[in-house]
């Protein structure tokens, strides 16, 4: 008798949630309803940027297919070939200058002093050539793709790391 | 047993009732006029009751226009909530009340602000009289309400109303001139009245919004082109080599025909980087660069190596290739190992095409 009663107490608490759930359902997908909770509102608000083109902006990433056919373009031209070769020229004189003044080669170091401020402007130069060649949107990936490249040994990158953000500092101002 | 029917009518029933055979929100209801709902909206038996007059006496559009004018000076916000609520329903003709709106929308303390702005977004054109009320709301910290501000401007969308939007970009911080292109998205005739503006913007060299900008030159390439085109012509190289990027956006590209003949001249250009920015356009035109084709294949012969890889490029592009065929084999031997790759590919893809066709 107890346990049909407990049954009964269970059957009545579940069929109550239903009901509650679906009369829920019901009122909030009224208008009305949807006014009560202001998804009337955003609706409205969905509806106005469905065409969006910050929605095509946001697509404009390396994954984008123009801007992906842009990126791999870009990369063959050959201010960015040069671009790559003067960050290698900058990465061997600057191995240099540290390897002569740890071995206090002081007969050597104005030369390789001289050397890595040359391909430090040389550098700049070719970056500078990149930028003016390329889309204002493309050039950071273009930056960020040249930075992630290894050269052949696969070192000079390790050995001397240029973070993009460095890379816009220097070339916005002269390195004193 | 009788449990189980229960529940299972219970499920099939419900979706039927969520998936819409609701009431649409502007069809009156038969049995209530338009003097039961007034009366509902100033006394009402609860707040539903309100809302839902408020929906239905917008179904009686500008008949409805006078009297809610007449209630929305009772300044009790309540009713004019739902007043406002019927007035944007209502829209376009709801002009009537644009006076008594606009003395709500003015009002910073009063909480019915925003909702007064929408309802002047809301009749449009009919609206202008509230432009200069509403330029003036807007050096606004509130992002929300400077969004319903600029958006309300864009939707009365006259000549007022974007010289506001103008002014508000020239005069306004950071925030708001970002605030003013990104609402100009959404409006692309807007963006085309602008287009000075935006143009000049771009090749003057606002490095801050250029994406913006470009997005906006790009949405609207009937306005853009003929100021590009006046910034190609004159002015030094770097505003020239700014308007040239704008000329290469794909919707610009498309529709900037006309723009062949200042192309083809900027080819001898004294900047390489001009004429590097000029056979690039020419190539995103397309078929109608055709006919420049001996210039483009000249410049195979430029001292700038970027110059002659884009002269190649833009000879692929524009199906040129075997046309060329001889010039770009002597850019085999070219002193840059990347003009050499470019003219290999060229050459082979001009060779293989020649193949299938034969």
């Amino acid at each position: 008798m107890a346990i049909g009663h407990r049954a009964k107490c269970i059957a009545q608490v579940f069929i109550y949630g239903v009901l509650s759930i679906a009369l829920a359902m019901v009122v909030f997908s009224s208008p009305l309803g949807k006014h009560l909770i202001g998804s009337d509102y955003q609706d409205e608000h969905v509806q106005i940027s469905g065409d969006d083109p910050a929605a095509v902006q946001a697509s404009r990433r390396p994954g984008d297919s123009r801007f992906g056919r842009e990126l791999v373009r870009s990369s063959s031209m050959p201010a960015y070939q040069d671009a790559r070769a003067s960050l290698r020229q900058l990465n061997r004189t600057r191995t240099e200058l540290l390897r002569i003044a740890a071995e206090h080669q002081v007969d050597r170091l104005n030369q390789a002093s001289e050397d890595y401020r040359t391909s430090v402007q040389d550098f700049r130069d070719a970056i500078h050539q990149l930028r003016v060649r390329v889309e204002p949107q493309m050039y950071h990936h273009l930056v960020g793709r040249l930075m992630s490249e290894r050269s052949p040994d696969r070192s000079w990158q390790h050995e001397f790391s240029v973070t993009e953000e460095r890379l816009a500092d220097q070339h916005r101002e002269p390195i004193r | 047993m009788r449990l189980f029917s229960l529940m299972l009518a219970l499920c099939l029933v419900s979706p039927s009732l969520v998936q819409g055979q609701a009431p649409t929100p502007t069809s009156p209801l038969p049995n209530r006029s338009l003097t039961e709902l007034l009366e509902t909206i100033r006394n009402p038996a609860s707040s539903i009751d309100r809302v839902q007059a408020a929906e239905e006496i917008a179904g009686f559009g500008s008949l409805a226009v006078r009297p809610l004018t007449e209630i929305l000076a009772t300044h009790d916000p309540t009713v004019q909530s739902s007043v406002l609520l019927a007035l944007r329903r209502i829209g376009a003709d709801a002009s009537e009340a644009v006076p008594a709106v606009i003395e709500i929308a003015v009002d910073a303390d009063n909480a019915l602000q925003r909702m007064a702005i929408e309802v002047l977004g809301a009749i449009g054109r009919d609206a202008a009289e509230a432009v200069p009320a509403l330029a003036a709301l807007l050096p606004v910290r509130n992002e929300e309400r400077r969004y319903h501000i600029l958006n309300s401007l864009l939707l009365i969308g006259d000549d007022a109303a974007h010289q506001a939007l103008a002014d508000a970009y020239q005069r306004g911080d950071r925030t708001q001139q970002l605030a003013v292109l990104r609402a100009l998205r959404e409006f692309p005739e807007s963006a085309a009245a602008l287009m000075p503006l935006l143009v000049d913007q771009f090749v003057q060299g606002n490095s801050r919004f250029e994406s913006h900008l470009l997005q906006l030159i790009n949405l609207a390439p009937e306005s853009s082109i003929p100021h590009l085109l006046a910034s190609l012509e004159s002015g030094p190289p770097e505003r020239r080599r700014r308007a040239l990027i704008a000329l290469c956006q794909p919707r610009v590209a498309s529709a900037g025909a006309e723009a062949v003949g200042l192309l083809t001249e900027s080819l001898q250009d004294s900047d390489p980087v001009v004429r590097f920015w000029a056979l690039q356009v020419l190539g995103a035109i397309g078929i109608a660069a055709q006919k420049s084709s001996s210039q483009i294949i000249a410049c195979f012969q430029d001292p700038d190596a970027d110059v002659r890889w884009q002269a190649i490029e833009t000879v692929q592009q524009l199906g040129l290739a075997r046309q060329a065929i001889a010039p770009l084999q002597r850019l085999l031997a070219d002193p840059h190992p990347a003009v050499r790759k470019a003219a290999e590919e060229a050459v082979r893809s001009a060779n293989g095409d020649y193949r299938r066709s034969s």
